[in-house]
């Protein structure tokens, strides 16, 4: 057995290059894997742990004004646990402090260092806005008149993200939660928000429990965990990266099972009659399918352990965001057995059958055909005899080129393989780049405001200021869409005020007094596919209505449908001059009202906008390196077919320029028609990701492209395989240099 | 008859100890047919070789029409083998992906020199398989489409390394006569090597190598034809 695995690894061993491929796409598919798994798995088991530890709500709920509060909480006692919670917003100084309750049984608070107050003078602090603002445990915060010491920071079960209950999310150099003692957290004064926080009692029927809840006229919110925004992020994060890492997994170990496939095919058939011999020697297929099997044993395992070593590494830039994202102390790097089992055991695995089966299947053949090379395809296929018509249509010069390339279905569907992926990671990439900012002008355009005003109960409007302020409604509502309830806001704005002014699609002014239905915002239109046109039925307060959708509009708030000020008043029951907010360029501090400014919201948008363009770089970074490693074996599987044709040519007295250009860059216009064919479609898988994660997020990412993106891809893909080709040029001149006789020797 | 190619104690050493051809010294006449003949491993592919600027010699010079081959750059050899030279090989080489047509036309010079299709590919035989590929035609119709490609160019001379190594018997005796045929129509110098001495026989001059050299060089006054030749 010796002698022929020994013939056989010096035959392999010289196909360096594509064996560095198979190599690295292995590598690479587990690294992928791993970088985002890492991330994953202990996290999701640690996130268990902690909600339960800190007995994190299940749900939260307001009570109707009308209802008997204290009756009704004593009634959900028996089932369910439940706390009151409220949130004080007071801002000093530029900066935002939610002074909370503090809680005793439900969404414990967790010290990260330090501990909580227990003296009058004494405050706890989130971490994040601690660091960026230069604090210490010890140090003195002076809020107003009132000097503090700091004792700790903590963070919230129930606040993963810093979405304060009835607020914008927050930023974490400008806000903070705060916690004080008791008598000071009364003696403040400010807008507050107060709320019920519960958990289910016990597991049986939570499904059942939670639907009884939902049910309750006696509230006039409630939300369960998934649909509150400010946690179950991390969750929901998880579980996207999960089914990211699934994705890359399946997708690059298709591609390497493919290049493996490839491999074998063609190496066997290189040494065809080596084979045969080995045959004609009594060697049965299964040992001589053994020697490659092993062999991409090998390779896979290395290649899997190196891309689970790297991954690991990796993995701490992931979990560095997620660090800076969330508000949760247990982020840690750590892998199941089944991940373990998916990203080595079941690569190395397939990789190995892929072997066997491209083995079997060719050492099927009888030693004669194998001893004697006899190629049983004689006859033209059905693509040879296209590739020639195609090629005949062109001046001679070209025919060579591109009968070359044509008569090769593999390298073909690898080279339209590459250009899509590249395409459409370059083009996701960008549109993920372009999206914060596209986000930022669509939330300040048409915005002549700076304060944005809510009230805890409905004002009077004030028919003299209608020109300095613009009244509005707010009503959050759900929408009804396959059988699915979505949580959106409706709002009904003053059609007499201009501090707010929608823009359609064509950027012409939307006036809602005309507008016959809604006007929907473009995310909501691009998340649930609903259009202009289309019907609508959506739940206020428990009562089904229907409309039609009037108008898209591409400035709106994210989540938000708009109408006239009136119409909704009518829905709502209330008298068409009285208002739950207002637009205005003067700060009013008025007890029981909440002022957002524009400032506030554009420092959220802006810190998003920091995440995004981390996932674009990485996206590219992706993009390029899985675009040279294709394109790699696309021209190193051409080279490598034609070494003889470019002895004959040497033989002819063509030079290495001349050689080249008809055998070796002979993708160039190819690729050109690939890439025009396979536009629409990179274009529209990336549309689709973008829709996807902002499902996933419920954050709405707009997609974004324009002529000179793509044309901008198109050159990117043409510079690396440009790249890529320089290296084969000069493996031309040396394979020429070497002797004329190469193929006579 | 001018001497269009000298050999002028030409060396080639491969490895310490392998002296393949040793102070060979030999002229080619213009318009002849010279076979070179000698056992396996004698040396004479690899004296063809030096003489067609494929392989450089140790020591020694190759004069073609008095400019020396081997001090020419690759840039010259390149031009020499495109414009001056045809190679003939026992495994034809012919470029799978061209049809017969585009086969031969790809051998035409940087010049735009070049005879006419239709009247070699008659002269060949070969008129019927032009839009053929080289995978639908027999080993003599691919040594024809060989010998055409070789000689569409005008060369001044013509290599043959075994051309009928891979024939059967009547093939190789129809491109015999055809490499005949074209050294009259043509004027083209051809150099055969082969170890059939019936195909020597027909030749204006056998040059026998030996151990590396040249162990006879017989002038054939009165060369046999091809129908007299007969295969052992």
């Amino acid at each position: 057995m010796n002698p022929i695995r020994k013939q056989i690894y010096k035959n392999l061993l010289a196909n360096k290059g594509y064996i560095a491929v198979l190599f690295l796409v292995v590598i690479l598919t587990t690294f992928m894997y791993y970088f985002v798994e890492f991330s994953i798995d202990r996290n999701a088991k640690n996130l268990l742990t902690y909600v339960n530890e800190q007995q994190k709500e299940q749900f939260r709920f307001q009570v109707r004004t009308d209802m008997d509060e204290v009756q009704i909480i004593e009634g959900l006692r028996h089932d369910y646990e439940v706390e009151a919670r409220s949130i004080k917003k007071i801002s000093l100084d530029n900066r935002s402090y939610f002074f909370i309750n503090r809680p005793n049984e439900i969404d414990l608070p967790y010290i990260v260092a330090g501990r909580l107050p227990l003296m009058e003078s004494e405050i706890a602090l989130l971490p994040q806005f601690m660091q960026s603002n230069g604090l210490e445990i010890g140090q003195s915060l002076v809020l107003g008149d009132r000097s503090y010491i700091i004792t700790g920071s903590f963070y919230l079960p129930d606040y993963e993200v810093f979405i304060p209950f009835g607020d914008i999310q927050q930023d974490d150099h400008h806000a903070t939660f705060a916690i004080v003692t008791p008598k000071i957290y009364e003696q403040y004064i400010g807008k507050e928000e107060r709320y019920y926080a519960g958990r289910v009692k016990d597991g049986n029927h939570f499904e059942a429990k939670i639907a009884d809840l939902k049910n309750n006229p006696s509230f006039s919110y409630i939300a369960t965990s998934n649909e509150i925004n400010s946690h179950s992020q991390i969750l929901l994060g998880l579980d996207s990266n999960k089914i990211l890492a699934h994705t890359f997994l399946v997708i690059l170990g298709l591609i390497s099972l493919f290049l493996y496939y490839m491999f074998y095919k063609r190496f066997m058939l290189l040494y065809k009659q080596e084979f045969g011999c080995f045959k004609a020697l009594g060697y049965t297929k299964l040992q001589i399918s053994a020697i490659l099997i092993r062999f991409s044993f090998v390779i896979s395992a290395v290649g899997a352990l190196g891309g689970l070593v790297l991954g690991y590494i990796g993995s701490s830039v992931l979990l560095q965001m997620y660090n800076s994202s969330y508000s949760f102390p247990h982020f840690a790097r750590g892998i199941n057995i089944s991940s373990f089992c998916y990203g080595v055991v079941i690569v190395i695995a397939a990789n190995v059958l892929i072997t066997y089966g491209a083995a079997i299947q060719f050492m099927k053949q009888d030693s004669y055909t194998l001893l004697n090379n006899i190629d049983k395809a004689q006859n033209m296929s059905g693509a040879k005899i296209f590739a020639n018509k195609v090629a005949n249509l062109l001046p001679q010069r070209w025919r060579l080129p591109v009968r070359v390339v044509l008569r090769k279905w593999n390298t073909l569907f690898l080279s339209a393989l590459t250009i899509l992926i590249v395409s459409t990671l370059f083009i996701t990439s960008y549109s993920l780049y372009m999206s914060s900012s596209t986000i930022i002008e669509s939330q300040t355009t048409g915005r002549t405001y700076e304060y944005d005003t809510t009230y805890d109960s409905y004002q009077q409007d004030v028919e003299n200021l209608r020109t300095t302020r613009m009244y509005y409604l707010h009503k959050d509502v759900h929408i009804l869409q396959d059988d699915r309830e979505i949580p959106l806001a409706m709002v009904g704005l003053d059609s007499r005020g201009s501090l707010l002014e929608l823009y359609n699609l064509k950027h012409e002014v939307i006036d809602l007094k005309d507008v016959n239905g809604v006007v929907i915002s473009q995310g909501i239109s691009e998340m649930y596919g609903i259009g202009k046109g289309d019907n609508l039925e959506f739940i206020i307060d428990r009562e089904q209505y229907s409309t039609h959708i009037a108008e898209i509009t591409l400035n709106g708030d994210m989540n938000t449908m708009y109408l006239d000020k009136a119409t909704l008043a009518k829905s709502l029951g209330i008298p068409s001059n009285m208002h739950s907010g207002e637009l205005s360029n003067e700060l009013k501090s008025v007890l029981n009202s909440s002022v957002v400014t524009t400032t506030e919201k554009r420092a959220v948008l802006e810190s998003n906008a920091v995440s995004n363009r981390s996932s674009a770089v990485i996206n590219q970074l992706v993009g390029a390196l899985i675009g040279c490693l294709l394109l790699y074996i696309v021209v190193l599987l051409n080279f490598q077919d034609r070494t003889q044709d470019m002895s004959i040519l040497r033989l002819l007295g063509y030079k290495p320029s001349e050689i080249n250009s008809l055998l070796v860059d002979v993708y160039r216009p190819i690729f050109l028609i690939l890439y025009l064919l396979i536009l629409p479609f990179a274009i529209n898988i990336s549309y689709q990701i973008h829709r996807l994660i902002s499902l996933q997020t419920n954050d709405y990412i707009p997609f974004s492209t324009n002529g000179w993106l793509l044309l901008l891809a198109f050159v990117a893909i043409m510079l690396l395989y440009s790249l890529v080709v320089f290296f084969f040029k000069r493996k031309t001149y040396r394979l020429i240099k070497k002797g004329y006789n190469t193929i006579l020797l | 008859m001018l001497t269009i190619l000298s050999v002028d104690k030409v060396t080639k050493q491969f490895r310490k100890h392998e002296v393949v051809l040793k102070n060979v010294t030999l002229d080619i006449k213009e318009g002849t047919f010279t076979a070179m003949i000698g056992a396996s491993g004698s040396g004479k592919s690899t004296l063809l070789n030096i003489m067609s600027g494929l392989l450089k010699p140790t020591s020694g010079s190759v004069l073609y029409k008095g400019k020396n081959l081997t001090m020419f750059d690759d840039n010259e050899i390149a031009n020499f083998l495109r414009n001056d030279v045809g190679l003939i090989f026992q495994n034809y080489y012919l470029l799978s992906h061209l049809t017969v047509e585009e086969n031969i036309n790809i051998g035409i010079s940087n010049t735009g020199r070049h005879y006419e299709l239709n009247e070699i590919s008659k002269v060949l035989g070969i008129e019927n398989l032009l839009r053929h590929f080289p995978s639908e035609l027999s080993g003599g119709q691919q040594q024809r489409v060989a010998i055409a490609r070789a000689i569409m160019k005008k060369p001044s001379i013509l290599y043959c390394d075994e051309a009928t190594g891979a024939l059967d018997e009547a093939n190789s005796k129809k491109v015999i006569s055809l490499l005949h045929r074209i050294r009259q129509q043509y004027g083209i110098t051809i150099i055969f090597i082969t170890h059939n001495h019936e195909i020597a026989k027909t030749a204006d001059r056998v040059i026998t190598i030996k151990d590396g050299m040249v162990y006879r060089d017989t002038t054939c006054t009165n060369p046999i034809s091809v129908k007299q030749m007969s295969w052992a």
